[in-house]
């Protein structure tokens, strides 16, 4: 009587590796976070390996558990891609069509020469030049975010991988700079 | 009733078992009616045969070195990784043998050789399960057994490895706080959950979110080398110094664990006590106790902070607090874990039971009973594989939901290359040094140029926290082989081998115990024998009475022997001979009766 969940067509999402799809979510970097959680426990209630047990189908329950386990394993990957923002943004641009970080690694003129000033000033380990240093990344963190969230309005493929580039180093240096000041 | 599946806690300390009746769950009983509660102690006796349990705690004292307790502390280990404290304190020996496996060395006896946790562990499991099924009437196959949140892969497969040993399919492993939430009923109410766990040698925090019946675990972090365990030692030591004891030997810890462990529980409810030994008397205080056990408590807040900080919510959140384990009887940390949240903690459900009903709830959902309860836990550890250098590249974060995957392309460095080899760790350091190997996977694929062939390789955790690996080269098409070598674990054929051995074992154990229960008999009916003998041998005809004489010498001598089926045939033949003896005393008692005198008085 019950219907095996797990063989239902939406499952074919998981194939095409669209997370925003297989969640049944609208394509958008500003995720809704509330239909997201929704989203997920109502999959996990029908995906998850222990609600086996207990379907009715012709098929055998070994088989059943183990398209069970990929399924929820592949569900829950796809959660924590959309929960995390900067995965997120790469899932959403990669999408869109746009390139990998490895397969184009631009970065703005003078853009690491920045970077490599701010390590040796973190190896310096001056604690009073370090703060600011601190306050100011994270501010330009922040406004990145704010201008990605715009870029993947407008669709600039191009842009949104320039932002992200510079932003993967950003973010280290401000994880490396706040475990350096509190520990 | 073929459906039936157990919940086993396989304690560190004490195991239990328990199911669902009218959808309660409760602790089974055994065919005496007592609720299966056994102390998680194994002891090898001379002649082969096994004890587990009360009795087998009751010989610490005399055979030490044959008697092990404590050995989930042990599970998935290698000896390098046990505390120098554990290998002082531990009366049994520890050896390595083979890849990096602790095992224990029993010396003497049919089992004279290193046994491994997996198998040991397999020891108590089966008592659990004999005696479940003799409460029962009925054979228990299927179980869910608890594990603490904190363990690791390895540690999951060698629970996991000693049920299949001990003849039980683990339908699945639960994580004790987690167990413990649903041994509430908490499920009826949404909120916040955090199960503070501190048990005989683990300590486990768990955060969870209740919504409509899912136990969703958002963070938990423990320690799994913390527990009452390290509180009784601190009695031990104080006890050890006082006796001036610089090397004690294995009965004498023996015997001050247990005052240690009496005086411990004394002073939940006293403010002092004595800890009393052979030729010590130790007055001990509450406050000296909880200053020294102040430290400990500190670590198990310390990380209390950091699954809040991982479950992003703040202690004041939290809408309930459930507490777990022995040791939180202990005031002092009833104390600590209120100041932290701000709030009384539950305590209505026996922390020493909580679990274990816990796990037979999740017995009962997973046998299809209807119901509505979904548990959704974390992998504990992040998952990573060493890259150049020694490094660690995380594959999968800590406290994610699982069952969950990663996805890694591996390609050769060499033409003809056939064998790529790839470590697998789990911690949360950046270094190889610093996380648990917990296997090595041996990708084996056929001959192409260097660069060319693409390793698709799934690292997959199921719900059980247990890591599988898939390969597949993806220009050929063909499945990469992997052979898998767990660093602290067995090999599925290891595991598969020793079930077979244990048969075996399970026949001599039976052999052994047919022996001594024979020689009990022995020496019952040789006992009556003689006291009837004395008092009514007299009435009985002279050359009957030399008969069952005979007899009586012939089975004493025959019972010194360690044939039982000689000693069968012994006691039919004396029980034979005594025939004419047994209905002269049987007339007498009718007679008694007829009279209305008392039994006894005849006697």
């Amino acid at each position: 009587m019950t219907r095996d969940p797990t063989r239902s067509a939406r499952f074919d999402a998981v194939k095409s590796g669209d997370h925003f799809a297989l969640f049944g979510l609208e394509r958008r970097f500003d995720l809704d976070d509330a239909a997201l959680e929704k989203a997920f426990l109502d999959l996990s209630r029908k995906l998850h390996p222990d609600k086996q047990l207990a379907v009715k189908s012709d098929e055998s329950l070994p088989r059943r558990q183990q398209r069970s386990l990929a399924l929820s394993a592949a569900m829950n990957q796809a959660y924590a891609a959309l929960k995390d923002r900067h995965k997120r943004a790469e899932h959403l641009l990669k999408l869109l069509g746009g390139q990998t970080a490895d397969q184009d690694k631009r970065t703005p003129p003078g853009f690491l020469a920045e970077m490599l000033e701010h390590r040796e000033l973190l190896e310096e380990g001056d604690t009073a030049r370090l703060e600011p240093l601190l306050a100011s990344l994270e501010k330009r963190e922040a406004d990145t975010w704010t201008r990605l969230s715009q870029l993947f309005r407008a669709g600039d493929i191009s842009q949104i991988r320039l932002e992200l580039n510079t932003l993967k180093y950003v973010t280290n240096l401000i994880e490396e700079l706040r475990k350096k000041l509190r520990g | 009733m073929t459906d039936l599946i157990v919940g086993i806690d396989l304690g560190t300390t004490n195991s239990l078992v328990a199911r669902v009746v009218n959808g309660k769950p409760e602790i089974v009983r055994d065919a005496k009616g007592e609720r299966i509660f056994v102390p998680s102690v194994v002891s090898f006796l001379e002649d082969g045969s096994v004890l587990v349990g009360k009795a087998a705690r009751e010989r610490a004292a005399t055979a030490p070195r044959r008697t092990v307790h404590s050995i989930k502390r042990l599970m998935g280990k290698g000896l390098a990784e046990v505390s120098d404290d554990d290998r002082r304190l531990l009366p049994y020996e520890l050896v390595e043998e083979g890849r990096k496996l602790v095992k224990v060395k029993i010396q003497g006896g049919s089992r004279d050789r290193a046994l491994t946790p997996q198998e040991i562990s397999a020891d108590i499991l089966r008592e659990l399960k004999t005696r479940a099924e003799a409460g029962l009437g009925q054979e228990v196959k299927r179980a869910v057994v608890t594990v603490p949140a904190y363990f690791d892969d390895a540690q999951r497969q060698a629970t996991r490895d000693a049920g299949k040993i001990a003849g039980l399919e683990v339908l699945r492993i639960i994580n004790e706080p987690t167990a413990a939430s649903l041994a509430y009923g908490l499920g009826g109410q949404d909120g916040l959950i955090a199960v503070y766990d501190f048990g005989g040698g683990t300590f486990d925090i768990s955060i969870l979110r209740i919504q409509a019946g899912t136990f969703r675990v958002l963070a938990t972090n423990g320690d799994t080398y913390l527990g009452g365990d390290d509180l009784d030692r601190i009695l031990v030591e104080r006890a050890l110094r006082a006796l001036g004891a610089k090397n004690p030997d294995a009965s004498l810890l023996a015997v001050l664990r247990d005052a240690a462990e009496k005086a411990k529980i004394e002073l939940t409810t006293q403010e002092r006590t004595v800890l009393r030994a052979p030729g010590l008397e130790l007055p001990v205080t509450r406050a000296e106790y909880e200053q020294a056990a102040l430290p400990f408590v500190e670590r198990t807040l310390e990380r209390c902070r950091r699954a809040l900080e991982d479950a992003k919510v703040s202690a004041r959140e939290i809408d309930q607090v459930v507490l777990v384990g022995g040791v939180t009887r202990t005031p002092l940390v009833r104390k600590k874990v209120e100041e932290l949240f701000g709030r009384k903690p539950h305590t209505d459900v026996d922390p020493d039971e909580v679990v274990a009903l816990g796990a037979a709830v999740q017995a009962d959902v997973l046998s299809g009973s209807g119901r509505e309860v979904l548990l959704l836990d974390v992998i504990p550890l992040s998952l990573g594989m060493e890259t150049l250098g020694g490094a660690v590249a995380k594959l999968i974060m800590r406290n994610a939901t699982i069952p969950t995957q990663a996805t890694e392309d591996f390609t050769t460095a060499r033409d003809n290359q056939t064998l790529v080899e790839v470590h697998v760790l789990q911690g949360e350091r950046e270094l190889v040094k610093d996380c648990r190997s917990l296997a090595h996977f041996k990708l084996r694929i056929p001959p192409m140029p260097a660069q060319v062939p693409k390793i698709h390789v799934t690292f997959l955790i199921d719900q059980d926290g247990i890591l599988h690996v898939l390969a597949q080269e993806e220009r050929s098409g063909a499945e990469a082989r992997i052979e898998v070598v767990p660093v602290h674990g067995l090999t599925e054929e290891e595991v598969d081998r020793i079930y077979m051995d244990s048969l075996e074992h399970a026949l001599d154990d039976v052999k052994a115990h047919r022996l001594i229960d024979l020689r009990n008999e022995v020496e019952t009916i040789l006992r009556a024998t003689h006291k009837q003998l004395s008092e009514v041998g007299s009435e009985l005809d002279p050359v009957a009475r030399k008969a069952v004489e005979a007899k009586a010498d012939e089975l004493l001598g025959t019972a010194k022997g360690d044939d039982a089926d000689a000693i069968q045939r012994g006691l039919e033949e004396l029980n034979e001979a005594a025939k004419p003896l047994a209905e002269i005393m049987l007339d007498k008692v009718a007679k008694a009766m007829v009279q209305g005198k008392r039994i006894e008085d005849v006697r």
